[in-house]
């Protein structure tokens, strides 16, 4: 009798431990999750009581998806997107291989690279919004001392803006790959790395024959979660160009953003956000799809 | 055709510090098999390292068939390196990783190919080729790693304790067959390790070190028969050799050492040793297997006789270890198990005048 109790008591145990995670994941995720669902089928005006939402089908849908604007703010974010992760690789990776070699004051060099990241994006956003002013900010009176007089119109051209803002996702956040790639590198046995030098490679042939293949898992990890996050930022643009000059910089998040708490359609803003989820679940999947296939291609050969 | 020559070779870890590796001196014959051997720490593997162009050399010479290589990459020095922990790089498949250097120096296709199967032939692999390193056993990527260096087709091969990540079977195993395979390869090889089975069935000379000094350098022979200092003494064989105080003199015309518990009479030949003095303060050195059972008869060389106890008895097969004890010291001895007596008991041994070492106790060196 006892025996019995026991092993179903250690049956059911997993369960009970896990319940109050998955309680807190329900309740913080799931019911957003379906309460945006619903919402997205529902035309409700902030500010109304919920009673006054009106049922609409897929409409939301239809007119999110037949506006052309949609369809530049997405646009937008994919090139934001893609861009920032594009350079902060390739600079966070190159940066790790410079700075991997013993120097003296590496350690303090290392903790100022890492030092952006630390800082909240709202204060990004104001801190270059304030470099980037055409008047007084540091890289105006930067392009003084060379004689430059007219500032670039960083955040007030269309044609400036997303790369501005660009520029300082990639400051904040390739600090983010820097530490990771650093890391990878340095857990890459120095006797792999003495063996290629003995079989005749170069420095630079070493870096790409043998360290960059042996970082890469931990560098495509990284930037999927640094995608990811390209996807849905929204303090540092919001602080910077509210997603103008027009809608140049007005990548989806903001949109969801100005959508609800701006035209109070919190029925189209959900149906956006759903949108948005897709889109990333979308390319995370599908990249991790490529990782799993090119692992495997790896080890038949 | 290779040989390697270290000609006062230093190394220093900082200005400050003391030398790693102090003034040593060693020249190679021609496809002699070289170990370098001596416990962790002694500069054995700082040496190969610095022969392979790894580590810089603070002062001295090396030079490889004849070039100083002082100040050369290692891929221009003539030499292939087998690494402690194979170093195999972990993207590539087996026929990659030995074709690497082969690829790097841009040979053409069809000699590489030729290249990696002839030593994948020769060390038995050819079915692992297209393999990645961690779908390997230990041995198996033991002979990847010799494999890498044999393809680069270099005079000296270094090795640098290959065998230490083993299991104790497979590296008796792979022993035998890095001893066939160099009568095979006819190269010069460089070998480091610390452990002196390996040093002794592998070696045709080997280097013994000690805190960044050589201590001797002979066959396995002669540092067996004839070891130049009490360091060498004690490091080479198994058990080691028992080391005894005692006191060397010479009384109407006869020269014995005498000590707590023993005395042997020693050949005249080694009267040199009293430096024409009467009497000298040595260490007497014996071999484990140098006590015979006065069971096995008396032997006409016999330089003495003595009585010792059998505390420890550990039969290990064809002989047994007698553990014992002579004037207040341990005693290790080694015999055949057909003589061995009981704990307890107590035994009667012959010594050979000529299995009797003796040391000055001032440095060390032999007398």
């Amino acid at each position: 009798m006892r025996a019995g109790y026991a092993t179903r008591l250690s049956r059911i145990a997993p369960y009970v431990f896990m319940a109050p995670a998955v309680l807190i994941m329900a309740g913080a995720l799931l019911w957003p999750l379906a309460h945006s669902v619903w919402l997205s089928f529902h035309e409700w005006k902030l500010g109304t009581p919920q009673d006054a939402a009106v049922f609409t089908g897929l409409e939301n849908y239809r007119i999110l998806l037949g506006d052309p604007d949609t369809l530049t703010s997405l646009r937008v974010t994919l090139v934001f997107a893609f861009t920032v992760v594009t350079l902060e690789v390739a600079l966070g990776v190159g940066l790790a291989i410079l700075l991997e070699r013993p120097i003296r004051g590496m350690n303090a060099l290392r903790s100022i690279f890492i030092m952006p990241m630390m800082i909240a994006p709202i204060v990004v956003g104001l801190l270059w919004r304030y470099m980037y002013n055409e008047q007084f900010g540091p890289l105006a009176q930067l392009l003084l001392l060379f004689g430059v007089e007219e500032s670039p119109p960083w955040l007030s051209s269309p044609d400036w803006a997303l790369a501005s803002v660009i520029i300082a996702d990639v400051w904040q956040w390739t600090p983010f790959i820097f530490i990771l790639a650093l890391a990878a590198l340095q857990s890459v046995p120095t006797s792999v790395v003495e063996a290629a030098r003995m079989d005749g490679a170069q420095a630079r042939q070493t870096v790409f024959y043998v360290k960059l293949p042996l970082i890469l898992p931990v560098v495509i990890v990284a930037a999927l979660l640094r995608l990811i996050d390209a996807f849905k930022v929204l303090e540092v643009i919001f602080i910077m160009t509210e997603g103008g000059p027009g809608l140049s910089t007005e990548i989806l998040s903001m949109r969801i953003y100005k959508t609800a708490f701006e035209f109070q359609q919190l029925g189209r803003a959900s149906a956006l956000s759903n949108l948005l989820l897709l889109l990333v679940a979308a390319i995370s999947v599908g990249l991790v799809l490529f990782n799993k296939l090119r692992e495997r291609a790896n080890e038949s050969g | 055709m290779s040989r390697v020559r270290l000609v006062k070779v230093c190394k220093k870890f900082g200005a400050e510090s003391a030398p790693v590796v102090d003034n040593l001196s060693v020249d190679m014959a021609e496809n002699e098999f070289l170990v370098l051997l001596g416990p962790s720490g002694c500069g054995k593997s700082t040496t190969m390292r610095m022969i392979a162009g790894l580590e810089t050399v603070s002062s001295g010479e090396i030079r490889i068939n004849g070039h100083v290589v002082n100040d050369l990459e290692p891929k221009d020095r003539d030499v292939a390196m087998v690494f402690q922990d194979y170093a195999l790089y972990p993207h590539m498949n087996v026929a990659r990783n030995m074709s690497f250097s082969l690829r790097l120096a841009r040979l053409p296709a069809d000699e590489i190919k030729r290249r990696v199967a002839a030593a994948a032939k020769m060390l038995d692999i050819e079915k692992l080729l297209n393999r990645k390193p961690a779908q390997l056993s230990g041995g198996q990527r033991q002979r990847v790693a010799i494999g890498r260096a044999i393809v680069r087709d270099a005079g000296v091969f270094l090795f640098d304790e290959p065998l230490s990540n083993l299991d104790a079977r497979l590296r008796g195993q792979m022993r035998d067959e890095l001893a066939l395979m160099r009568r095979e390869l006819k190269k010069s090889v460089v070998y480091v390790t610390h452990d002196q089975i390996e040093a002794m069935t592998l070696g045709d000379r080997i280097v013994v070190m000690s805190e960044g000094r050589v201590q001797q350098v002979g066959t396995p022979e002669e540092l067996y028969k004839r070891p130049k200092n009490q360091f060498v003494a004690g490091f080479i064989g198994t058990p080691p050799m028992n080391f005894l105080p005692g006191e060397l003199r010479e009384t109407e015309r006869k020269l014995a050492v005498e000590g707590d518990g023993f005395c042997f009479a020693l050949p005249g030949r080694m009267r040199g040793g009293l430096n024409g003095q009467k009497r000298r303060e040595v260490v007497v050195g014996v071999r484990p297997a140098a006590f015979v059972p006065a069971a096995e008869g008396a032997r006409a060389d016999a330089g003495g006789r003595l009585t010792l106890p059998v505390l420890v008895s550990e039969y290990i097969g064809a002989s047994s270890i007698v553990i014992s004890r002579c004037g207040g010291r341990r005693m290790v001895l080694e015999i055949r198990s057909d003589n061995a007596v009981p704990a307890g008991e107590e035994m009667e041994f012959f010594v050979s005048a000529e299995s009797v070492h003796l040391f000055a106790p001032e440095d060390g060196q032999a007398i």
